[in-house]
């Protein structure tokens, strides 16, 4: 629809100097030079208000093109041999109607100036009279508008030709009706039943005078007449095609507002991000994030980082816990969560609340016991610390992550499944070939999470794991500001900010990867 | 049909009598139940009265002619008949008379057992087992189909040789073609040598590499001379190397050795899904079978075996189910003996099984650390727990196939264990590792803390040959009593509660916020806005907290903030400090919300905003009774769950404060420090310091604070109640 009004538009601005110019310029001359003017025996000012209003109607494209057409293309116009006097006046009464819908006022001045220019006394002729009669059939529709239009019609009686005057006369009386139209919507209504009940009265209107013209034409040229009837129904207009109102001006300043909000608090979140990128790259940043003294741009951090610190080992450790433990949580629940959302079995509503309850308990509290874990597996069967984080990790996650998956599995229909068990599927086959491929989502959501936490957990490790070659990322990385001894010497926010640079990109980058799953699964999944 | 001293009436009546026992006994049994329905109307007393009626006249009617046709029924017997199932009186031939007869072969029913091939042991096995089966009925063939209305078990077995004599053969068959299938043999009829052959398929593939290439230069030319535009030119490039492809897998099949073996590995797939469904298609019938005949057995016997049902493996093999007799005597049984061995401290690491729960002198008994006696004491509680269910598990499956025979169901075993682990097995089986590690990860620590808390396990009980002791409630005295730790602990609690409602509730009203500013209409840039306000959940926190840690030192951004002076930072103050963790939470949880209330705005159906303009409600309205309604139902739970996290949360306290400033010297406690973090610190600080016990007591009480709350929560949401469906 944009395009075809795109099109419209495009055939409408036709480059070349328009025939009217000279007439309008010849109107704002005159208009220029009156100050007074007399309707009705009486006498009346033009404001430099009335004066902007009018000149801002000539000005305007959209009326010009319209009257153009009317005037200079459209075939019975040519054949009326329309003079310049008689053109003029209807330049003042097309505007005169649309200053008259604009303020709905019979005693506003401009509009009253339009109508002393335009009206001609001289109306008698046979044609009027039937003219005068289509009108009084629409006047039950809306009086104020007829008898409007009435006061312009009286130009037309200065045309000899009755009949050509009869179909141009009604032609132009539906075009401003069109404009009219075109005005109304353009105000804006928040009650659409009303904006509705207009437009139903405006159309009953025009179709009146459409199929007025139709049959007028058809009488005088038989069928060769289209193109006026094709033009006169055709929308020139910009349509506002959204449900909604245009934006009123308070509108505009909440919206501006809005994003000023929205920037500043983008802003907000932005800097700490800032100073994290900034010392990672700054030589002076010791002691502090921001650093003290003169910003100096070096990649040494960098090479510091991988050269005189464990960093990769650490890396290495935390990918190998991160990655079992999300292979371990991932196969465990997703399998959990087909049991607890497909299959009716005894004890399912006893052990997820008494499992989901138990987990509530602050792990915190297990934290001697996981060290003793560690203690017992490290003796007696030889167990590296990272894979008692693992247990630790994946066995708390469990089942808080089931209850997630399986909510999103509720969601699928389980009319698939009757239909893969007719297939011939068991009902693992079913798990892996149909339900699995269909919980990718909220499977990315958890993997993610799983993979994530080993990566931002600092309590468990610092307090397992003794020994610096084998921690994991968080607590490793921390003793690079928070040394050992607390020896103030070793403390270096430069290498500390380029090796959290360095994981927490990759991270972010899944972040924004996964984002849409990342949000259906906080709303879909979970506890509701 | 000759009875010798009796009448034809004694028989009929005698038959008769036996019809009677019957239908007297369901006629009773009907009557009882429209009494059952009537006893509402008649009350209690009545129905009792006539119920003993009814009992009394059924009774009256069968011993009317008990004792007279019972004489007639035992004549009947002695002098070689039988009173079939159809009432109708059979004459036993004398051979086959019940105590005199003996079975006689028919050896030319059965099958020949086949000899070990060493290939497909499993095969042979699985081929023999059947024919056995077989043959163990078919060698009373004849017998069985002489007697199949003297008994239901007669019956069973005449049916299942009738359809062993079809199946057996076919399946017999099939394995003989298995074991015997050989190839034609290749190497007599192929004349071309091996380098022809390899030759020939060269040849093939460098023309067909030579017509590819010439295709697409073709096209490429055409490409460059703009006849054809670049996505048809590599659609023909594709289709072209397809042909290519297509052409060289082909050429392999010139080698007859090639399509010979591809040949053969077909076959052999064909004859193994035949196999298959031969074996499937015999399981099937004789399930039918077992189905529609009931089996009879003794009142006597089905008691004997529901008593056997005690013993692991017992009862099973009482009623010939070997396989699951076999597994439960040889595999389930010796674990629950470990178990209970590990219970009783014969096999352990180094604890004394589940007396180390007793602690005091107990902890002595090792030369290990005092605490891995109760901890593991815990855990071989939490492993006899496990064993007791799987013997329950054990006796439950006997006792049920005890009364399943007794009701007359004749189940075959095997195949209908293989079925329930296919479909209602399936929950158990894909559950269990699960239970297993969170078993050990999450109810183990747990029972162990509450028993820790109890105690005076610390430093002073920490090493070897120290002992921990039980101390009744002394820890909780300590907490919550009038004297020492309480009124700091008070003082500890009142900022609890304070962080935990500010640092919930502003990152909430933020997030709120935002997430409605963010999605009105004429807001552009959505995505971008959302990938911008998800950083600070993207960013792993503990890097975040740290930043913002050393921003609240001395000159750093946050100190400014508070318009501080250049050697003041902003962990000096108690009051700065809190603002300042509550403001690192606000950055740290906001986007959490926002994703989430974004999440649900975009959910709710645009109908309703339509009707509401349609009605021509204010803009204001809508917000307030359209949206935020349904917003907040659908996100409340998950709002509740922010304040539990909010109390747990204790990460940035630990990284930015560690609880400064102190205004408890001696306890190590400040006026950052929530409870959690005082936890922390018990459990984790060395020396006087470390008192676990005390921790294990706080832990304790303020896991009711958090668990009663949010449990009623999780119990009225809606998801836990659609778990139960």
């Amino acid at each position: 629809m944009k395009s075809l009004i795109k099109k419209i538009n495009k055939k409408l601005s036709f480059s070349r100097t328009s025939p009217l110019s000279p007439i309008i310029s010849n109107i704002k001359n005159t208009l220029k030079n009156t100050k007074n003017f007399s309707y009705n025996n009486k006498t009346h000012n033009i404001n430099k208000k009335n004066r902007k209003e009018i000149t801002k109607i000539l000005d305007s494209k959209f009326y010009m093109k319209q009257l153009e057409y009317f005037i200079y293309e459209d075939k019975t116009a040519k054949k009326l041999n329309l003079s310049e006097d008689f053109i003029i006046k209807l330049v003042y009464a097309y505007i005169g109607s649309v200053i008259y819908q604009r303020s709905k006022n019979y005693n506003n001045e401009s509009y009253l100036y339009m109508l002393c220019m335009s009206t001609n006394n001289n109306s008698n002729s046979v044609a009027d009279k039937e003219i005068h009669k289509h009108i009084s059939s629409l006047e039950q529709l809306d009086k104020d508008y007829v008898n409007h239009i009435n006061d312009f019609f009286s130009i037309f009686n200065l045309v000899k030709d009755n009949n050509l005057n009869h179909i141009y006369k009604l032609s132009w009386l539906y075009n401003i009706l069109k404009v009219q139209q075109s005005l109304l919507f353009s105000k804006k209504s928040n009650n659409s039943i009303i904006n509705i009940e207009k437009y139903n009265s405006w159309s009953d209107m025009m179709m009146i005078i459409i199929n007025q013209v139709k049959a007028l034409s058809y009488q005088n040229y038989g069928d060769k007449d289209k193109e006026l009837i094709s033009r006169l129904s055709d929308l020139d207009i910009k349509l506002w095609l959204k449900d909604d109102s245009k934006l009123t001006l308070t509108g505009k300043f909440n919206l501006g507002f809005s994003y000023i909000f929205l920037a500043t608090w983008g802003l907000i979140i932005l800097y700490p991000i800032y100073l994290l990128i900034k010392s990672a790259f700054n030589s002076n940043a010791k002691t502090s994030i921001e650093g003290f003294g003169q910003y100096k741009f070096t990649t040494s951090n960098f090479s510091k980082l991988f050269s005189e610190t464990l960093f990769t080992t650490w890396l290495w450790n935390t990918i190998q816990v991160a990655l079992i433990t999300m292979i371990i949580v991932v196969s465990f629940t997703a399998l959990m969560a087909y049991a607890y959302s497909r299959y009716k079995f005894t004890g399912k509503k006893s052990t997820l609340i008494t499992v989901m309850i138990l987990q509530m308990f602050p792990t915190i509290a297990a934290l001697p016991v996981f060290v003793i874990y560690y203690a017992i597996l490290k003796q007696s069967a030889g167990f590296s610390p990272k894979y008692v984080l693992v247990l630790i990790y994946s066995g708390g996650a469990i089942f808080g992550n089931t209850f997630v998956i399986k909510g999103f599995m509720d969601g699928i229909s389980k009319e698939i499944d009757d239909a893969a068990r007719i297939d011939g599927c068991s009902s693992l086959k079913t798990f892996r070939k149909i339900i699995l491929p269909l919980c990718k989502p909220i499977l990315a959501v958890v993997s993610l999470w799983s993979f994530i936490g080993p990566f931002g957990d600092y309590i468990l490790p610092q307090l397992l794991i003794q020994e610096t070659k084998q921690q994991t990322i968080a607590a490793g990385i921390r003793t690079l500001i928070a040394p050992q001894g607390q020896d103030t010497s070793k403390v270096d926010y430069g290498t500390f900010t380029a090796g959290s640079l360095l994981i927490s990109v990759p991270i972010v980058i899944l972040f924004l990867y996964l984002q849409r799953f990342i949000r259906s699964g906080a709303t879909d999944g979970g506890v509701k | 049909m000759e009875l010798t001293k009796l009448d034809r009436n004694q028989i009929s009546r005698a038959i008769e009598f036996n019809k009677f026992k019957k239908t007297e006994k369901i006629s009773y049994k009907k009557q009882l139940e429209v009494l059952k329905i009537q006893k509402k109307s008649i009350g209690y007393k009545e129905f009792i009265k006539r119920k003993k009626e009814l009992k009394l006249e059924s009774k009256n009617n069968i011993s009317l002619t008990k004792q007279e046709s019972l004489k007639i029924l035992k004549e009947i017997k002695k002098q070689g008949y039988y009173i079939s199932n159809d009432h109708s009186i059979i004459k036993l031939e004398n051979n086959l008379s019940k105590n005199s007869t003996k079975k006689t072969k028919d050896s030319t029913y059965t099958f020949k057992y086949k000899s070990f091939y060493w290939k497909k042991p499993f095969l042979w096995f699985k081929v023999n087992h059947i024919i056995y089966q077989a043959n163990k009925v078919l060698k009373y063939f004849k017998w069985y189909e002489q007697n199949k209305d003297l008994s239901f078990d007669y019956k069973y077995n005449y049916e299942i040789a009738e359809i062993e004599t079809k199946m057996t053969q076919a399946i017999v068959d099939i394995y003989d073609k298995r074991i015997n299938y050989k190839p034609y043999d290749i190497k007599n009829k192929n004349n071309t040598s091996k380098s022809e052959i390899k030759k020939q398929i060269s040849d093939l593939v460098t023309s067909s590499k030579k017509e590819h290439k010439k295709r697409i230069s073709e096209s490429y030319s055409q490409f460059k001379k703009k006849q054809i535009n670049f996505k048809s030119f590599i659609k023909q490039w594709i289709v072209s190397y397809k042909f290519y492809r297509h052409q060289k897998i082909n050429a392999k099949y010139i080698d007859p050795i090639y399509s010979w073996k591809k040949n053969k590995k077909y076959e052999i797939y064909v004859m193994k899904k035949d196999w298959d469904k031969s074996i499937s298609e015999r399981n099937s019938y004789l399930d039918k079978i077992a189905s529609e005949i009931p089996i009879v057995r003794t009142k006597l016997s089905t008691y004997f075996s529901y008593a056997l049902s005690f013993i692991p493996g017992a009862g099973l093999l009482y009623n010939k189910r070997y396989l699951q007799a076999f597994l439960t005597a040889f595999v389930f049984f010796p674990l629950i003996i470990i178990i209970i061995l590990m219970g009783l401290g014969y096999i352990s690491y180094n604890g004394v099984g589940v007396s180390g729960l007793l602690l005091g002198a107990k902890t002595l008994e090792t030369e290990r650390q005092p605490s891995y006696v109760l901890i593991e004491a815990v855990i071989n509680l939490v492993f006899l727990a496990i064993g007791f269910i799987i013997y329950l598990i054990i006796v439950r499956n006997s006792w049920l196939t005890t009364k399943a025979i007794s009701w007359g169901c004749r189940v075959r075993s095997w195949n209908t264990t293989k079925r329930f682990l296919s479909s209602e097995g399936v929950p158990y089986l894909i559950s269990i590792p699960a239970y297993l590690l969170t078993a050990i990860i999450v109810i183990v620590p747990i029972i162990t803390t509450i028993l820790l808390s109890f105690t005076n396990y610390g430093s002073g009980h920490l090493y070897n040959g120290q002992t921990i002791d039980y101390t009744g409630i002394d820890n909780y005295k300590v907490l919550w009593g009038s004297e020492g730790l309480s009124t700091t602990i008070r003082k500890v609690i009142v900022w609890t509660l304070i962080w935990t409602f500010f640092s919930s509730i502003t990152p909430m009203l933020i997030g709120f916020i935002l997430a409605f500013v963010a999605n009105n209409k004429n807001i552009k840039f959505k995505p971008l806005i959302r990938s911008l306000y998800i950083l600070p959940w993207a960013v792993p926190a503990f890097i975040t907290i740290l930043l913002f840690s050393s921003a609240a030192d001395s000159g750093g951004f946050i100190s400014r903030l508070f318009m501080l002076e250049e050697n003041q930072s902003a962990k000096d103050f108690s009051n700065t400090a809190r603002i300042t963790l509550i403001l690192i939470q606000t950055w740290l949880g906001h986007s959490y919300i926002f994703l989430l209330i974004s999440g649900t705005l975009q959910s709710i159906p645009k109908d309703f905003y339509e009707a509401a303009k349609i009605d021509g409600i204010k803009k204001s309205s809508v917000l307030f009774k359209i949206t935020l309604p349904l917003v907040l139902v659908q996100v409340m739970p998950l709002l509740i769950g922010q304040f539990a996290f909010a109390f747990g949360n204790f990460m940035p306290i630990v990284l930015v404060t560690e609880g400064k400033p102190i205004f408890d010297p001696v306890e190590g406690v400040g006026s950052t420090d929530t409870m959690l973090s005082v936890v922390f610190k018990y459990i984790s600080q060395s020396g006087s310091q470390k008192r676990i016990g005390l921790g294990a007591a706080l832990s304790t009480t303020l896991s009711m604070f958090v668990i009663i709350p949010s449990a009623f929560s999780f119990i009225r949401s809606k998801s836990f109640k659609e778990a139960g469906r």
